[in-house]
């Protein structure tokens, strides 16, 4: 029981003491699935309220294939992205591997279906008559995405915010294509797995600390957003 | 002629709405059709508007068409903003906009609504703003679908004087379906009935 109390006052000693690998491997989470959410937003959303409103064969198909996408383990997306990247794979000349780029291909993987799923979802039931007005006052099609985002802007907050959160706190892919290298590719999962494998419990729970904050917040954020009911508006 | 519908044939499953169907609409004048519940003339209007597909055949629409449907979708906001929205698409100056839905409202009958939620709005309070999101884009063609159903009888009074004003237009086509053949008759242009073997003209005064 004392070590547990022991290393929960060396965590926040830590992190009161500002000890800067802490906060660069902060950083540089934040910046790796900041970074990976944003395009998959950029691509996501579009393709997601697109395909939601448009009629096309094979559309139920399209949403289970999309649905099923949301729930791919990351460590799978990891080993993928690693067998493509590595030395003797179709990318292997950019010597991508164990690099943040690498962090941010996989987890822009992860957390595409997120979005585009989210989105399909709510613009599937709810865009189509803010698209058909839009359509119908002469709007081209930035326009209508545009309109449709103001519409639905509640889910696409839910979305960005649930791919974030799920990027954040995955360990499995960042830790296959980053490899957890220190000062380079270590990030918060990454480093809480490591030091607890280690025993050094006191890091692991100064770094545990600050990915539940960072979690609860996102949470908090969608719930809110969100009104604490499972679905948006 | 501002709308041609050429052998134009629509179909749901197994139900055929109308087969074939030729009609030419015209300028200047109020076209009202009529019809059964279920005889396809919402679909009908949102083919011409380019919502729905014939199965087979050509629409031929001259100049910008809108549509208004009977459960009009309300955007996000206030009144002012769901009838400014229309203008926005246009670029215009944002003075002279505002001045326009100010005009629409007020001839609406809508004032005092301006800054509600255009969400929280009764049915027929919705359908008005629609229709003034509708005309203040000043459409070269108008399709309206059932426009005063949940009107009270004073404002149906106050919108077809608003139809009628804006097919004293040459250039303008409005495109109405309607139960009410007294609306019909006092919009007095041409009236047609909707059945599966076509559109066919009749005058509302001897119905
Ligand atoms: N998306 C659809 N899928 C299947 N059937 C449809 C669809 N839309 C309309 N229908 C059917 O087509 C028929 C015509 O519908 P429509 O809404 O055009 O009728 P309407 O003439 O406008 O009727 P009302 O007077 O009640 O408004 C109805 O029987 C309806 O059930
Ligand atoms: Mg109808």
């Amino acid at each position: 029981m004392a070590y547990i109390i022991e290393g929960i006052k060396e965590a926040f000693a830590l992190l009161l003491r500002g000890d800067s690998e802490i906060y660069q491997i902060i950083l540089l989470s934040l910046l790796v699935s900041g970074i990976a959410t944003l395009l998959a937003t950029v691509v996501g959303l579009p393709l997601g309220i697109y395909t939601g409103i448009r009629k096309f064969p094979l559309k139920r198909l399209y949403g289970s294939v999309l649905f099923t996408a949301m729930g791919i383990p990351p460590v799978v997306i990891g080993l993928l992205v690693t067998i493509v990247l590595s030395r003797k794979g179709p990318l292997g000349t950019y010597e991508l591997l164990f690099t943040p780029q690498a962090m941010v291909i996989a987890q822009f993987l992860l957390v595409l279906p997120i979005v585009t799923g989210i989105l399909f979802g709510t613009a599937r039931e709810k865009g189509k008559h803010a698209y058909e007005l839009a359509k119908t006052l002469g709007a081209n099609r930035i326009e209508c995405l545009f309109l449709l985002i103001k519409e639905l802007h509640s889910s696409v907050l839910l979305a960005i915010m649930t791919g974030f959160g799920r990027a954040i706190s995955e360990v499995g892919a960042v830790m296959l294509v980053g490899g957890n290298i220190r000062g380079q590719t270590r990030v918060m999962t990454t480093f809480i797995t490591m030091n607890n494998s280690m025993g050094a419990y006191e890091k692991s729970i100064a770094m545990a600390l600050v990915l539940l904050s960072i979690s609860l917040v996102i949470n908090g954020l969608s719930h809110h957003i969100t009104g604490g009911k499972s679905y948006v508006d | 002629m501002s709308i041609e519908c050429l052998q134009i044939s629509k179909a749901y499953k197994n139900k055929s709405l109308f087969k074939d169907l030729n009609i030419a609409f015209e300028k200047g004048i109020c076209n009202c059709i009529t019809g059964e519940n279920g005889s396809g003339k919402t679909t009908l209007l949102k083919i011409v508007a380019g919502l729905e597909k014939a199965d087979f055949g050509n629409v031929r629409v001259k100049g910008t068409c809108t549509y208004s449907g009977s459960n009009p979708y309300m955007l996000r906001g206030t009144v002012m903003e769901n009838i400014l929205y229309p203008l926005t698409l246009k670029r215009q100056g944002q003075q002279s906009d505002l001045k326009k839905v100010q005009a629409m409202i007020a001839q609406l009958g809508l004032d005092g609504l301006e800054h509600r939620e255009a969400h929280s709005l009764s049915s027929g309070e919705k359908q008005k703003v629609a229709l003034g999101r509708a005309l203040v884009w000043n459409p070269d063609i108008l399709l309206l679908d059932e426009p005063t159903a949940n009107i009270d009888v004073e404002t149906i009074e106050r919108i077809e004087h608003i139809l009628l004003e804006y097919v004293k237009d040459p250039e303008h086509t409005l495109l109405l379906v309607s139960h009410d053949l007294e609306q019909a008759r006092r919009l007095s242009g041409e009236t047609w009935v909707l059945k599966t073997q076509g559109l066919s003209k009749v005058n509302p005064k001897v119905l």
